[in-house]
């Protein structure tokens, strides 16, 4: 529209590209910054919908490793946060988990399980000769 | 009856002789041409789904006397005669409404939406500024073009090839430059699927090994609700802001939206096998068809083949350069790498990215990095086609 019926110059074409690029790093930038801010709005927003729900809020710990450093995802309510699996299946350690919640007569979203490690070389003791 | 005189001009009428009359050559050197695009399609595997299609259109409106697709209905000064076309237009002239309209290239985007996961690049939106750093090749090739001659609606119809978007370049030439797009959409097409060979070599030389082996940490999950709101939001967003862009960029959210509801599971899958398939098909016979002797064979063709190389070239350099300035500003968590991803041709630029980063190190991992500026790259493209469209449209 602006330059419909005209010819361009060099200077002007090169003033254009670089105005272009201008514009086109800024409405990608705001797009940025909408994720942001959506991502944040929407965080809050689960946060406080766990918070009317009653449950526990578990603090949300920084995405490990995550290059944006954005913190991660909110758990989901009723969760207890994250177990720490070493050298253990996940089957073997739902295996675990719904074992100890049987033995103590608990209900198993009730507990909350830190690490779950398989114990390497154990010492046998007499009796196991 | 003089059984002789009718053979005599049964042969007159076909197309051999007209082969070897009045600008017959042109028609022959563009079957030539056909064949070997549809050689490197087929052959080669170069894009196939729109380079056979292309090539085809090609070879059947350069055979002589076929009278599938007629130039002279759409090469007007002034408005086309859709009248005339729909009463006297060979099958490829209806073909080509969709492509003079602008309606192929939105519903091409429809599918592509349909296919593309916003995921990577929600979760990085950072590799947006990537998207944008790579459209330096749009402007690059745009400023050269000016300086050989081209007007300012050809020069940025010629440059628009940097944005590795082929239905980006389609949208825009129809509208600025109808006579070149043939030739743009081949150089699009092609050095899309040059990829491969066009960005190592300018990646090993841009960024430096120890960069290159940089492994990126795990992106954080999106939810879904991210994802219904993202196309909604940036169609809002960028519309309100560059009306030019409302056909292209809407339909591109319109087939995302459609993939992340998850209520409207048929019509994604539609968009992104059926209608994409149809759509692709016709685009690629009509586009191939204005590929005529009479208006490809000139020097000018040579001219947009190399700046489209030179759009490609600086394109790649624009997002390695910025990925470089991202590594040092986040202190070597970002790989440089994925800066070349943002020349968008959605997975290739993403795939080569991350084939060169496990060639440094073989635990990095760059794929889904690289599917971030990927795709912040058709959103690039696609505001820079709706920018060049709002100063020369």
């Amino acid at each position: 529209m602006l330059l419909a019926n005209e010819n361009i110059g060099i200077l002007d074409s090169l003033l254009l590209s670089a105005v272009s690029m201008g514009i086109i790093m800024a409405i990608l930038f705001l797009i940025m910054m909408m994720i942001y801010l959506m991502s944040w709005a929407y965080r809050q927003f689960k946060k406080k919908q766990a918070e009317k729900a009653g449950k526990p809020i578990v603090a949300e710990a920084p995405a490990e490793g995550g290059e944006n450093g954005a913190p991660r995802e909110a758990t989901a309510p009723g969760s207890c946060g994250e177990l720490k699996l070493v050298k253990t299946s996940e089957a073997d350690a739902a295996m675990i988990m719904a074992i100890v919640a049987d033995n103590l007569g608990e209900e198993l979203n009730t507990l909350r399980f830190k690490e779950i490690k398989l114990v390497e070389n154990p010492e046998k003791t007499e009796g196991d000769k | 009856m003089d059984i002789g005189q009718l053979f005599v001009d049964l042969a007159k009428d076909s197309g051999f002789a007209g082969l070897f009359t009045g600008a017959g050559w042109q028609n022959l050197v563009m079957i030539i041409i056909a064949l070997v695009l549809l050689f490197l399609g087929i052959v080669k595997k170069f894009e196939p789904l729109l380079l056979v299609g292309i090539a085809f259109g090609m070879l059947l409106s350069n055979l002589p006397f076929g009278e599938v697709f007629h130039p002279e209905m759409w090469n007007t000064e002034g408005d086309v005669d859709y009248a005339t076309v729909l009463q006297k237009g060979g099958l490829i002239d209806i073909l080509y409404i969709g492509v003079k309209t602008g309606v192929y290239p939105c519903l091409i985007f429809v599918g592509v939406g349909a296919m593309t996961d916003f995921g990577p690049m929600i979760a990085n939106p950072k590799s947006l500024l990537l998207g944008a750093a790579a459209q330096l090749g749009v402007f690059t090739a745009f400023f050269l073009a000016v300086c050989i001659g081209f007007d300012g609606r050809e020069a940025a119809s010629i440059g628009i090839i940097g944005g590795a978007d082929g239905p980006t370049a389609i949208w825009l030439t129809k509208s600025l430059a109808p006579h070149l797009l043939s030739a743009i959409a081949i150089a699009a097409y092609s050095y899309m699927a040059l990829i491969p060979l066009i960005q190592p070599p300018l990646m090993r030389l841009i960024v430096p090994k120890k960069e290159r082996a940089i492994k990126m940490g795990q992106l954080r999950e999106v939810s879904k609700t991210e994802k219904i709101i993202f196309p909604i939001m940036v169609t809002v967003f960028t519309v309100m802001l560059l009306p030019s862009v409302a056909g292209l960029l809407g339909c591109l959210m319109f087939g995302n939206l459609l993939k992340e509801t998850g209520v409207t599971e048929r019509l994604s899958d539609t968009a992104q096998n059926a209608l994409m398939n149809i759509v692709t098909l016709f685009l690629g016979i009509s586009v191939g068809a204005t590929a005529v002797g009479a208006t490809f064979l000139k020097k000018e063709t040579i001219y947009i083949i190399l700046l489209g190389l030179f759009a490609f070239a600086f394109s790649t350099i624009g997002g390695l350069l910025f990925g470089r300035l991202m590594c040092k500003l986040t202190k070597g968590k970002i790989n440089p790498l994925i800066g070349a991803a943002g020349v968008s041709a959605v997975p290739m630029a993403a795939r080569v990215a991350h084939t060169e980063g496990l060639k440094a190190n073989p635990e990095s991992y760059l794929l889904m990095h690289a599917m971030g500026p990927n795709v912040a790259g058709v959103i690039g493209s696609a505001v820079a086609a709706g920018i060049l469209m709002s100063v020369f449209g």
